[in-house]
């Protein structure tokens, strides 16, 4: 099971998100509030996965995402935000995400989203 | 949903107390025949499909009925039928009403007369109120002139109404919008939508109904306005908001959401118009402001 990083503004969000990931059996290794945030603790924690919202202070999802995959070209990102539109959408995966789940979000879609981005080549 | 306005016309002309309303629709809810139920009843869905379908309602902004077509667990014919007979049905009130002793059919026909007469419906208003059409209902009620603003705002009042009665409370009875120039709060969990339209939309309420809302919504007994209740309606209008953007996108319209952002005890002024609808629930009242 994976190491994983959740960054979201929401506390609520982040609270159901590790719910259902501890209960999938996944380590949640660090929780971030914005972009920023996540970019430091995805230096410190290294983590295997990032759960990734895209409405958030300070530094938004998409630019967060950027800088991810800048640091490693290899980073798993699963986009999970309320915004559904398709062009957001398009461009995170574009951008190199490996999913994007639309909130409200169910236990079985984050687990099955999660471990699909795990098994990707 | 016209069970709801006649119940509440009840009350005010004081024919039950709030007790025996009560009791009469906890009896309506018993019987009250959901799209499911007559699917199943009529033998054209299991109730296998039917869980499914109402699992893929809490995830997706659509009715029973088009998912389960979409799904392929009923024609459109088969839909088609199933409405009708769950329009017939919509009498329980009435019904209850009368069997219960609390009114005799004369008294039941009179009132039903009296409440179209003094909430100021026509015929055909009255059938739309009766037809359990929720948008319908919302649009009935946006007693403006439909410019295209008032279209928007129309739109995103029905969305709301149904994300309340899917996440949060089923007995919501929506009253007539108004527009105002400045408008005041206790609790605020506010929204900005950018880009091709912009709008400061936002949800209101006094410190129990904040907290009920919030505590239903995050799942979790919340006992006052706190970080994770602020943080729990945020989400809910994160959502809200999500969907309208989603659903503007599909018609060429292109906007995005800044961070909800919580306020209290202030004072928002108003863009070009300042739109306010209050929204009875089951444990309060809340006003979703819509200022663009």
């Amino acid at each position: 099971m994976a190491n994983i990083l959740i960054v979201d503004d929401s506390g609520m969000s982040r609270k159901k998100l590790k719910t259902i990931l501890e209960n999938g059996s996944h380590t949640v290794v660090g929780e971030a509030q914005d972009g920023l945030e996540g970019i430091e603790q995805f230096k410190t924690l290294a983590p295997d996965l990032v759960t990734l919202d895209v409405t958030m202070p300070n530094m938004d999802g998409i630019s967060c995402l950027e800088s991810l995959l800048a640091i490693d070209e290899d980073a798993r990102v699963v986009m999970i935000s309320a915004l559904g539109k398709g062009d957001t959408m398009l461009e995170a995966l574009n951008l190199g995400a490996a999913n994007y789940i639309t909130k409200p979000f169910e236990a079985e879609q984050v687990l099955n989203a999660i471990s699909d981005a795990l098994n990707m080549d | 949903m016209f069970n709801k306005y006649f119940g509440n016309y009840i009350l005010t002309r004081k024919i039950l107390t709030p007790g025996q309303l009560k009791q009469v629709l906890s009896k309506q809810a018993s019987i009250r025949v959901k799209l499911g139920i007559l699917a199943i009843e009529a033998g054209v869905m299991t109730s296998f499909q039917v869980n499914r379908v109402h699992k893929l309602q809490t995830l997706q902004d659509r009715r029973f009925g088009e998912i389960a077509v979409s799904e392929g667990f009923l024609t459109e014919g088969m839909l088609s039928e199933l409405l009708d007979r769950q329009k017939t049905s919509q009498i329980t009130l009435g019904q209850i009403l009368v069997d219960e002793g609390l009114l005799d059919y004369g008294e039941y026909e009179s009132l039903l007369a009296d409440y179209q007469k003094d909430a100021g419906f026509s015929d055909q208003e009255i059938q739309i109120l009766k037809s359990n059409n929720t948008d319908a209902i919302v649009s009935l009620f946006i007693d403006m002139e439909k410019t295209g603003v008032v279209k928007l705002f129309s739109e995103y009042i029905e969305l709301f109404v149904r994300n309340i009665i899917r996440f949060i409370d089923r007995d919501v009875i929506i009253s007539k919008p108004y527009q105002a120039d400045t408008y005041c709060f206790k609790h605020y969990a506010g929204q900005q939508i950018t880009g091709d339209h912009a709008i400061s939309t936002g949800i209101s309420a006094d410190d129990p109904v904040f907290t009920k809302f919030a505590s239903i919504y995050a799942q979790e007994s919340l006992t006052g306005v706190d970080e994770m209740a602020r943080d729990a309606i945020g989400e809910f209008m994160n959502s809200q908001n999500g969907l309208f953007v989603s659903n503007l996108y599909h018609k060429n319209i292109n906007c995005d959401l800044a961070p909800q952002q919580y306020q209290t005890n202030s004072t928002i002024e108003k863009r070009n118009q300042l739109f306010v609808a209050p929204c009875e629930l089951s444990f309060g009242k809340i006003e979703i402001v819509f200022n663009i």
